[in-house]
């Protein structure tokens, strides 16, 4: 588990533009009775990833929010379409 | 070096205005940006539009350019040897982009330039893709990896850095999901720690396995009287062979369960499906094509029913 103050270090992002991922559920950390936030390795790719997009794309963290939704979408349907072609082929 | 136009690279005129030249970065940038496009040579095109535009929208750093683009527009180019930039070249909080000898000659940058911030800083992160092959997946054994990434040597100078390293394939893990290996990336800058290096696993086709949803499929062919009668018949598994009963009417397309012959999972070990496909003799003398028509003048049913 890593503390909204490390994923901002390790990210290099500063606090307020991790929040607003939260926020807008690009990331879901599991949040403590004390308010704390607890991130997992997976959260730092998907962080550094919407941080890419909000900077080099310029867009806002909405549009990278339905960005990151739609790109990991295509690549899950790429990847089962990938998988059921060479299925398909043991059939025929 | 190889001169840059940066103008060409943005496919914009040298007078373009701001607007068209916001513009045209947008446009390339969506087109290239490595994590939307995932040819080969995307992440270099979009560092290269991302370098354009980082000179061509700054007024001064454009009036630099501009000055030293009189000097090289094409082939080889040194900047003049009384060179020295008047702009304030300076990395946004979280950019670890990577900038050609070009621009570092005349900007400087980060990276050995004389601008260079003595600071410490951490290594960059390196995202890469290991192929994992299902056998990996069972196996006891780290898969021995080497990875290369851009790095800096003692002197500061860029180089490619590789390492080997053994990568424990966490049980459970599925197709796509990332490993981070903490402080095994690029080293630090001034003493900073080193970077992280995330893997994208990606499962290597298999000859003979599938995957469905993290569950391991085989597909198991019959002959029709095998799938009729029911048989004993010997599968691969990932690790051995064993054992599989097809009852009686097997259908094509059912799916027989083997009991902890699958994938290692977060917790225990999954199952194999065996999938099963009929799959038809060839019928080669009238003595098969008889015995056929015998079997077809007893079964009365019609498997296109629903068709009305």
């Amino acid at each position: 588990m890593i503390s909204l103050t490390e994923v901002c270090r390790i990210t290099i992002s500063p606090e307020d533009d991790i929040l607003l991922l939260v926020e807008e559920g690009i990331v879901t950390p599991e949040k403590h009775l004390q308010g704390k936030l607890e991130f997992q390795d997976q959260d730092l790719v998907l962080i550094k990833k919407a941080c890419r997009l909000h900077r080099e794309l310029k867009l806002d963290w909405h549009a990278v929010a339905l960005m990151m939704e739609l790109l990991e979408q295509r690549d899950r349907l790429t990847s089962e379409n990938r998988a059921l072609k060479i299925r398909l082929e043991r059939f025929i | 070096m190889e001169f840059k136009d940066y103008y060409q690279i943005l496919g914009v005129d040298a007078d373009a205005d701001d607007k068209t030249i916001k513009s045209a970065y947008r446009r390339l940038a969506r087109k290239y940006h490595p994590d939307i496009n995932k040819a080969k040579d995307a992440e270099d095109k979009f560092k290269e539009v991302a370098e354009a535009y980082d000179v061509l929208k700054d007024k001064e750093k454009r009036a630099e350019y501009d000055q030293i683009r009189q000097y090289g527009h094409s082939g080889q180019f040194e900047p003049p040897p009384d060179w020295h930039t008047e702009s304030n070249f300076y990395r946004h909080s979280g950019d670890d982009r990577d900038f050609s000898d070009f621009f570092e000659s005349i900007f400087g940058g980060g990276r050995g330039g004389f601008r260079q911030e003595p600071r410490q800083r951490k290594g960059p992160d390196s995202e890469t893709e290991l192929a994992v092959f299902l056998e990996d997946l069972v196996s006891d054994h780290p898969k021995t990896v080497q990875f290369s990434f851009p790095g800096m040597n003692a002197q500061g100078q860029r180089e490619n850095m590789s390492k080997t390293l053994e990568v424990k394939i966490p049980h459970g893990i599925q197709d796509g999901e990332k490993i981070r290996l903490k402080g095994q990336g690029a080293p630090g800058v001034n003493g900073g720690e080193n970077g992280d290096i995330y893997l994208t696993i990606k499962f290597v086709p298999h000859p003979v396995f599938d995957i469905e949803k993290g569950q391991l499929l085989l597909i198991v062919p019959l002959l029709p009287h095998e799938a009729a009668l029911g048989t004993k018949v010997i599968v691969p598994t990932l690790t051995d062979k064993v054992q599989l009963s097809i009852p009686p009417n097997t259908q094509a397309g059912s799916k027989l369960r083997l009991k902890s012959k699958g994938l290692p999972m977060k917790t225990g070990q999954g199952d194999l499906l065996a999938v099963i496909r009929i799959v038809m003799p060839s019928i080669e003398t009238p003595q098969d094509k008889a015995l056929w028509q015998k079997l077809a003048d007893s079964i009365h049913e019609n498997p296109r029913n629903e068709w009305g």
